[in-house]
């Protein structure tokens, strides 16, 4: 009966991810032996990146969320019938190279890999009352119940008088309804049950990624840093507006997604853009870093211009270069939109 | 002005215990930065998790910059500005460093053990039993909003317009966004419209003694055509006299159905 429910879950969520993944990999970043890891949270940070420039220009002109998945259904297997396309000589040598890093995978790694699906598996079998979610995930549900983008108040069902502008630019929800429609799952399953298996991994995978980049991929200072970081995760309930209890308590919120993975992301990806030598293709992927901010919480709007500032003056002055600022600057321009548009609505 | 900078930074000092919470991890933040200054010599892992750090703790901290970010986004939500402080990279990043300074293997081991059990000492567990509760649905929704929710939608071809108690105010459209509701979570709406009837509206349901009388005038005023009420609520009259039919109940709530017209007609 799960059957096809569980193959879409694969392919949208997982295959789809990847593929986007290996196109920023191996075309932007150009790297000969791409880490699996790294290509997933390439994957998954554009696939957020492409549904928000889908979504915004649909959103504003009213258009019904059944057109919204019909083009992503349209658009994003072409997206991948191109990267297919463009990675036609190298399948070959990616696939081994992939096989090859999951038969390296030492006990130790498998250890992590267990204790962060743990963390996934628990957040999705146990239930977390979250009062928050009367909006967050009632959008999804009204979106879908509708099939409308925001026109509906999710606290009533009623048709909107006033816009809730803070919300506008950061749909969040809408990706959760339009999961719910590609899977054929309810939006409330979705968010509930099968998003924080797949995005509590996603946030340790952006961690680890990081991890290898600060050790220089020696193994087991890997394995120490990502048990390290389990336990403080674990640990991490001192108050309730930490990341930790962000991450597993409510990851399926827009704010949370923000918190526990686009924040990190857009750590790792400046890091590794501005630390190295300015690859356009790196700069490409932290500004997709930018667009999936705006679409997950209207506080990534704010928050990600001031990280990504911050670390550009910070590497600016220990590379002695002005180029490390301007890129940076280019780089927050979604979110100067984001905030103008605001101030007009 | 110096006031306005004062209560600025008194808002950044209440961010900072709202976040910092009962635990010991921003403690251990600091530390960690004095043990990266002194001990890292790579400038590249410095600038990320020495100078960064102390370029957004300069920003958080800064009354001025404090005080137009507070306008943008509000003066309780400004404990988010932390979330861009890598807190657990860099302790986890420090712990890592003073784990593998120690060549030998046991050495490692006894190190690793005891940072773990600081850092386990230093936060609180997540997974408790206040915190996460067991769920008979997929939907991760309380059993009897899925039991509510099914009763009306068999007893009704038509649209629903359901009035609740507090505890079923979240959950309710979560199941089922057909089912309409006057007001949502604590008595809120985005319309923007009608919002002091709706609070009022609200008030009157979290009364341990309904007045059926106003309530009537309420759901002819919302065109609700149900309404679910604690079973421990007394009504102030018959609800049978003013028209409310007892279609079932749940283990905690009562449902009544409400003869009223023009249900279509506000679509």
């Amino acid at each position: 009966m799960y059957f096809w429910e569980c193959i879409l879950i694969l392919f949208w969520m997982v295959v789809v991810p990847f593929l986007i993944g290996t196109f920023v990999v191996n075309q932007l970043f150009k790297v000969k032996n791409p880490d699996l890891l790294l290509t997933f949270v390439c994957g998954s940070i554009s696939m957020l990146a492409i549904f928000y420039v889908l979504e915004i220009p649909m959103q504003y002109f009213k258009v019904h969320l059944s057109v919204l998945v019909l083009s992503w259904k349209v658009i994003i297997p072409l997206i991948c019938i191109m990267v297919l396309f463009l990675n036609r000589k190298d399948y070959k040598d990616i696939l081994k190279n992939y096989i090859k890093q999951f038969r390296q995978l030492s006990w130790g790694t498998i250890i992590i890999i267990l204790l962060v699906f743990a963390q996934g598996v628990l957040v999705a079998l146990f239930q977390h009352v979250d009062a928050d979610d009367a909006f967050y995930v009632a959008s999804a549900t009204t979106a879908v119940s509708t099939d409308s983008i925001f026109q509906f108040d999710p606290f009533t069902g009623l048709p909107l008088a006033v816009y809730p502008s803070r919300y506008l630019l950061s749909p969040f929800p809408i990706f959760i309804a339009l999961l719910s429609k590609l899977v054929l799952i309810h939006p409330t399953i979705i968010a509930h049950t099968l998003l924080p298996v797949f995005l509590i991994p996603l946030s340790y995978a952006i961690m680890a990624v990081l991890g290898k980049k600060l050790f220089q991929d020696r193994s087991s200072s890997v394995q120490i840093f990502m048990f390290l970081l389990c336990v403080i995760n674990i640990f991490g309930n001192v108050s309730i507006y930490t990341s930790s209890t962000f991450m597993l308590f409510r990851i399926w919120q827009g704010k949370a997604v923000l918190a526990s993975i686009i924040l990190p992301a857009v750590f790792y990806f400046s890091f590794r853009t501005m630390s190295g030598d300015n690859k356009p293709g790196e700069w490409v992927m932290l500004f997709c870093c930018v667009l999936a901010a705006c679409l997950s919480s209207s506080m990534g709007i704010l928050l990600t211009p001031i990280m990504i500032m911050c670390l550009g003056i910070v590497f600016a002055i220990r590379n002695r270069s002005l180029r490390t600022v301007c890129y940076s600057l280019l780089c927050c321009a979604p979110c100067v939109a984001c905030l103008l548009a605001s101030i007009v609505y | 002005m110096i006031e306005l900078l004062r209560l600025t930074f008194t808002q950044i000092l209440t961010s900072y215990s709202q976040y910092s919470g009962s635990g010991m991890y921003l403690m251990f933040l600091f530390f960690s930065l004095i043990y990266i200054y002194v001990a890292e010599k790579k400038t590249v892992e410095k600038s990320l998790l020495l100078y960064y750090p102390i370029l957004i703790l300069a920003v958080i901290f800064n009354p001025f910059i404090a005080y137009v970010i507070i306008r943008v986004i509000g003066d309780n939500t400004y404990w988010r500005m932390f979330w861009i402080l890598p807190t657990s990279v860099v302790i986890a990043y420090t712990a890592t460093r003073i784990i593998c300074f120690n060549a030998e293997k046991y050495k490692r081991i006894v190190v690793l053990i005891t940072l773990v059990a600081i850092l386990i000492a230093g936060g609180r567990f997540i997974f408790t039993n206040q915190n996460f509760t067991t769920s008979g649905n997929w939907f991760k929704l309380p059993p009897q909003t899925i039991q509510v929710c099914e009763i009306i939608k068999q007893d009704c071809d038509g649209k629903i317009r359901v009035v609740v108690p507090a505890d079923l105010e979240v959950s309710i459209r979560q199941y089922d966004a057909d089912i309409q509701m006057p007001y949502g979570r604590a008595g809120s709406d985005n319309t923007g419209v009608t919002a002091e009837s709706v609070k009022n509206f609200h008030s009157l349901m979290q009364e341990n003694v309904l007045n059926v009388d106003v309530i009537t005038s309420y759901m002819r005023a919302f065109v609700c055509n149900y309404i679910v009420l604690y079973k421990t609520t007394t009504p102030s009259y018959s609800m049978e006299v003013y028209g409310f039919q007892l279609v079932a109940s749940t283990e905690s709530y009562n449902i009544y159905r409400f003869p009223v017209d023009g249900m279509e007609a506000d679509e």
